[in-house]
């Protein structure tokens, strides 16, 4: 009983993302992938995201004084299995993003990216093992409908909801349970495609992201954990009738985790995520982000 | 426990370097006087450390901007005060470029009221940016 409820919770931690434009750092794992011995998975997510500073192409931090940029999103995830081993799952969310700065202010709301994905568990745990995780490879798609960087309209850049381009991704998940503590790995590879406006083009960028965390069973209903991310962007350039060229950019995401098992079968979790508490950041928003979720878990 | 060591281990050898809390750029603040101005893919944010005023040695900073992407100043851009009420101009600005397309501005000094302008003049693209005040 105690490993199906912390496969349930692992199943949790990773559906966790967040929904925030590249440009403004977030943590842009797309994997979201049923661990637990469920058919579907339904999760709506509530969070509030304050951007409070940034960082120059040496690491150093600028903060924020008496400025104002919040994001509140709320998202939709659906993960199904489609046989014993592939899977496939969806997210939406609607953001709102209120940011003020002097005497401008502006407040913009919207869809942000439709994320789609393809996971085949490659490597099942079949018979126990002290040491060999389960491994999941995973496809995935976004389909932004916010603008992006090229296509932003706004002064603030307030209409920029998500990741706002066109991508692909591959990745994969590995996933280790070890007496109360449950362990993962994920490794990713995003390719942003071109983003065209006007006579300009901004040329197709890549990304890449590794995390890793751990939970620990406190009691039959309280989960806890962390996750530590970390994010690189190569850098972006536009040709066109302008050519310019950014830096490289990186931050680490740390996240704090708690769940409550509800019901057998519906779960609330907590979430505090800080991007200025550990690692080297380059060229990236510094935000706090706090997250309410609830989930719905149809087993096989 | 030893997968989850190595995760750890990995991640610290990684994230090596300070972290942002601990890392802050001194004598730079994002304050609430701002301004922002937009000409076609130019863009240009300043943020004074404090409000604008006359007979007072003042720093901002300045974030130049092409499609929305940090950048710095073409070459041989300018940026120096002006009164176009007067017809005169003010004492140059000292500026430093504290990282790409994000630049500290100091000794900004207004020698009278009135009516002012930062310009950021873009040679190569005969484009102009305009911050007016009235100080």
């Amino acid at each position: 009983m105690i490993f199906k409820l912390i496969l349930l919770f692992l199943s949790i931690l990773s559906a966790g993302k967040v929904l925030a434009s590249s440009c403004c750092g977030g943590n842009a794992s797309s994997n979201q992938i049923i661990i637990g011995d469920n058919k579907y998975e339904l999760s709506v997510r509530s969070s509030f995201r304050n951007d409070f500073g940034q960082t120059t192409d040496k690491g150093k931090a600028i903060f924020y004084d008496d400025v104002k940029d919040h994001t509140y999103t709320t998202s939709f995830d659906a993960s199904m299995l489609l046989t014993d081993y592939w899977q496939t799952g969806l997210k939406l969310g609607v953001a709102h993003k209120s940011i003020q700065k002097g005497s401008i202010q502006e407040n913009q709301a919207g869809l942000t990216d439709l994320g789609l994905q393809l996971a085949h568990e490659f490597l099942p745990e079949l018979y126990y093992s002290k040491w060999k995780p389960r491994g999941f490879l995973f496809l995935s798609t976004n389909i932004p409908f916010g603008k992006n960087l090229m296509t932003s309209k706004k002064l603030l850049r307030s209409d920029i909801r998500g990741n706002g381009f066109y991508s692909v991704g591959v990745g994969t998940l590995f996933v280790k349970k070890m007496g109360d503590f449950t362990n993962r790995f994920s490794m990713e590879f995003q390719k942003t495609f071109d983003a065209h406006e006007k006579e300009n083009t901004l040329k197709s960028f890549n990304k890449y992201l590794l995390s890793t965390g751990s939970s620990y069973q406190l009691t039959d209903f309280w989960n806890l954990g962390f996750l530590i991310s970390w994010n690189y962007t190569k850098p972006k350039k536009i040709v066109g009738t302008i050519n310019t060229r950014s830096l490289s950019d990186q931050y680490f995401d740390t996240s704090l985790f708690a769940n409550y098992l509800m019901t057998p079968e519906s779960l609330l979790g907590f979430t505090y995520l800080d991007s200025s508490l550990l690692g080297k950041s380059r060229n990236s928003a510094l935000y706090r982000q706090f997250t309410i979720n609830y989930t719905y878990q149809i087993p096989l | 426990m030893r997968f989850l060591l190595l995760t750890l281990l990995l991640f610290l050898f990684s994230a090596c370097g300070k972290p942002p809390l601990l890392n802050k750029q001194d004598s730079i603040k994002h304050s609430s006087h701002y301004q922002s101005v937009r000409v076609n893919d130019y863009s240009a944010d300043l943020y004074w450390n404090e409000a604008p005023k006359a007979y007072s040695y003042l720093s901002a900073q300045l974030e130049f901007r092409v499609n929305n992407i940090l950048s710095s100043l073409p070459p041989e851009s300018e940026v120096y005060l002006w009164m176009p009420s007067m017809g005169h101009g003010g004492p140059d600005i000292r500026l430093e470029e504290i990282s790409q397309g994000i630049y500290k501005l100091d000794e900004i000094y207004f020698i009278m009221e009135g009516d002012w302008q930062i310009i950021i003049k873009l040679p190569q693209t005969s484009t102009t940016l305009n911050f007016n005040y009235d100080i």
